[in-house]
């Protein structure tokens, strides 16, 4: 049964803030370059020399600003720092229990594994969901003041697809962080874990067995319709990777 | 709160002993941490558990926490089951950890809040009263705080809310013996007198003397000792004899008699619970010189744990 404990949760939004407001600030940033430098990017490729390989991509791109804005933002901005920040936000959330000696505190009071667990994945789910949601509402109007428009509907009906399958990769990284001690190898067996998990993404006809395909929201890309059974299917996986890290939480000897 | 639940409460709250376990093993590996350990710890009582490093002191703790499973055995803590109602039981115990490891970048009255909204119960000003007798700033950050702090501060968090037993894992390792005595004495005065129960693992026999009505001895994992401190100082004693003749060949293997050491002329027998009927056997033989002595507590801990080297207050 999931439940949740306030004062953990607060604990844990606590202890993250800072990789949030990172996070946050990350991402603002680079929706203010994105918006801003369309202009220049567009003047220069006119005056460079662009590689053969690299031209029917980039001349598509650069096309028109919706399509250039939703290539950097979910194509590659939103989807490349949430990876970073999600490994971040869950690699620490049990190993660094333990890395500073505080799992046999924690872990004495009368609190189920269970829901220290929940609370500490709903703690970074909720503020990822945050600065994914803002910094991308942000994008608007950023878009506005630098004499750009797009369709905000097709960037809203991607955002629920972007968050669930987030939420996978925030629950694989909690899978390693109870499963090792130390943060620093739990980020790194997420992070290769990821790798792997990206390998369909590099093949055009296997690219729909990505996680990555769907955290940059590829299936919106297509039609703009926020297709709610793949974010149903992301959803139940991140709650069954979930369920794998409260298992093998509940197992763990501290 | 249903039928099942109602009747679980009162057999735990109508249970005499505040930890029984039976059995209680755990390995790690090859490696036999705790070995079929049965222990009975009276409810009231200060129960001094004792051992050198490594016998399994920590583990058994962590075992009766939840915190490590048994690989066989079982028990129940203040009646509850240790398998099936573990949460049940840690809503009614206290504990200090080894290292009194707490959140570093809390304040004191930050990590306080955060106990506190951890426990179905908790005494305010049972924690304030505390907080001023130790003198523990309230805006200063845990990490800034020394040692022995730490350890006044985790005491106050685990007596926060209003435990019935209390665990300490070596709680007086490593602090000046101004604040050990403090520490301790904040046990005899406050929590032992308020009929908590209190069970403290240490390899520091004087804090354990000071303060422990009870006691169990465990060594590489087994419990060889265990009782009320004034019934084993009773039953373990040493017997110093000079026979007049030949000591007799069968002397170790009296009933009673635990271990013999040749000391000069004569011999220092350490026996256990038979002391009227060694010292009657010996009597007979006519010796030239038989006294009894009383052991300590750092003596009886050195026969019985077979020599380890031990860190003594």
């Amino acid at each position: 049964m999931l439940s949740l404990n306030r004062q953990v949760w607060l604990k844990e939004w606590r202890e993250n803030r800072w990789k949030t407001i990172a996070f946050g600030l990350v991402l603002v940033v680079n929706a203010a370059v994105t918006a801003v430098f369309f202009d220049q990017l567009t003047r220069i490729l006119k005056d460079i020399t662009i590689p053969k390989w690299a031209e029917g991509q980039l001349v598509n791109q650069m096309a028109a600003y919706p399509t250039y804005v939703w290539a950097n933002w979910f194509g590659k901005n939103l989807y490349q720092m949430a990876t970073l920040f999600l490994v971040l936000y869950g690699m620490s959330a049990m190993a660094s229990e333990v890395s500073r000696g505080t799992s046999s505190f924690l872990l004495s009071k009368p609190v189920r594994r269970g829901t220290v667990l929940f609370s500490k994945w709903l703690s970074s789910a909720a503020g990822f969901a945050l600065v994914t949601v803002v910094s991308t509402l942000l994008l608007y109007p950023l878009s506005l003041a630098a004499g750009h428009t797009y369709e905000i509907g097709r960037h809203l009906a991607a955002l629920p697809m972007v968050i669930a399958a987030g939420l996978v990769v925030l629950s694989l990284s909690f899978v390693f962080s109870v499963v090792f001690d130390d943060p620093v190898k739990a980020g790194g067996a997420a992070t290769l874990a990821l790798l792997v998990l990206s390998f369909p993404s590099w093949f055009v006809k296997l690219r729909q067995w990505s996680l990555f395909y769907y955290l940059s929201a590829g299936p919106v890309a297509a039609d703009g319709s926020p297709h709610w059974g793949f974010v149903l299917l992301m959803l139940v996986l991140a709650v069954a990777v979930y369920a794998v890290a409260q298992r093998l939480l509940e197992q763990k000897d501290f | 709160m249903v039928q099942g639940e109602k009747v679980r409460a009162a057999a735990a709250a109508a249970s005499a002993n505040a930890i029984e376990t039976h059995g209680l093993s755990r390995r790690f590996g090859a490696t036999e941490a705790v070995v079929d350990l049965d222990l009975i710890v009276p409810r009231g009582s200060v129960f001094g558990f004792i051992g050198p490093n490594g016998a399994g002191k920590t583990t058994t703790i962590k075992m009766l926490l939840g915190l490590l499973r048994p690989t066989a055995g079982g028990g129940a803590v203040l009646g509850h089951d240790l398998a099936t109602q573990n949460i049940a039981a840690r809503a009614r115990i206290g504990y200090v950890a080894e290292n009194a490891d707490l959140y570093g970048y809390m304040r004191v009255r930050e990590i306080i809040a955060f106990t506190r909204g951890l426990y179905p119960r908790w005494d305010d000003a049972l924690v304030s009263r505390y907080l001023d007798l130790f003198g523990l700033p309230r805006d200063r950050r845990v990490k800034a705080l020394s040692k022995g702090m730490k350890a006044q501060l985790a005491l106050i968090l685990a007596l926060g809310p209003q435990p019935e037993l209390l665990i300490l894992d070596e709680p007086t390792s490593g602090m000046d013996p101004l604040a050990r005595k403090q520490f301790l004495s904040t046990i005899l005065q406050e929590v032992a007198a308020a009929g908590q129960t209190v069970f403290m693992s240490s390899h520091i026999l004087g804090d354990v003397e000071r303060v422990a009505d009870h006691v169990g001895l465990l060594n590489r994992g087994r419990l060889v000792l265990a009782g009320s401190l004034d019934q084993i100082k009773e039953n373990v004693k040493k017997i110093r004899v000079v026979f007049a003749g030949e000591a007799p060949a069968d002397l170790e293997r009296w009933p009673g008699v635990r271990t013999v050491a040749r000391e000069g002329r004569g011999f220092l027998i350490s026996v256990e619970s038979r002391l009227d009927e060694v010292r009657g056997r010996l009597e007979a033989l006519n010796p030239s010189y038989l006294e009894a002595v009383d052991m300590s507590l750092e003596e009886i801990f050195v026969d019985y744990a077979g020599g380890e080297r031990l860190a003594l207050a």
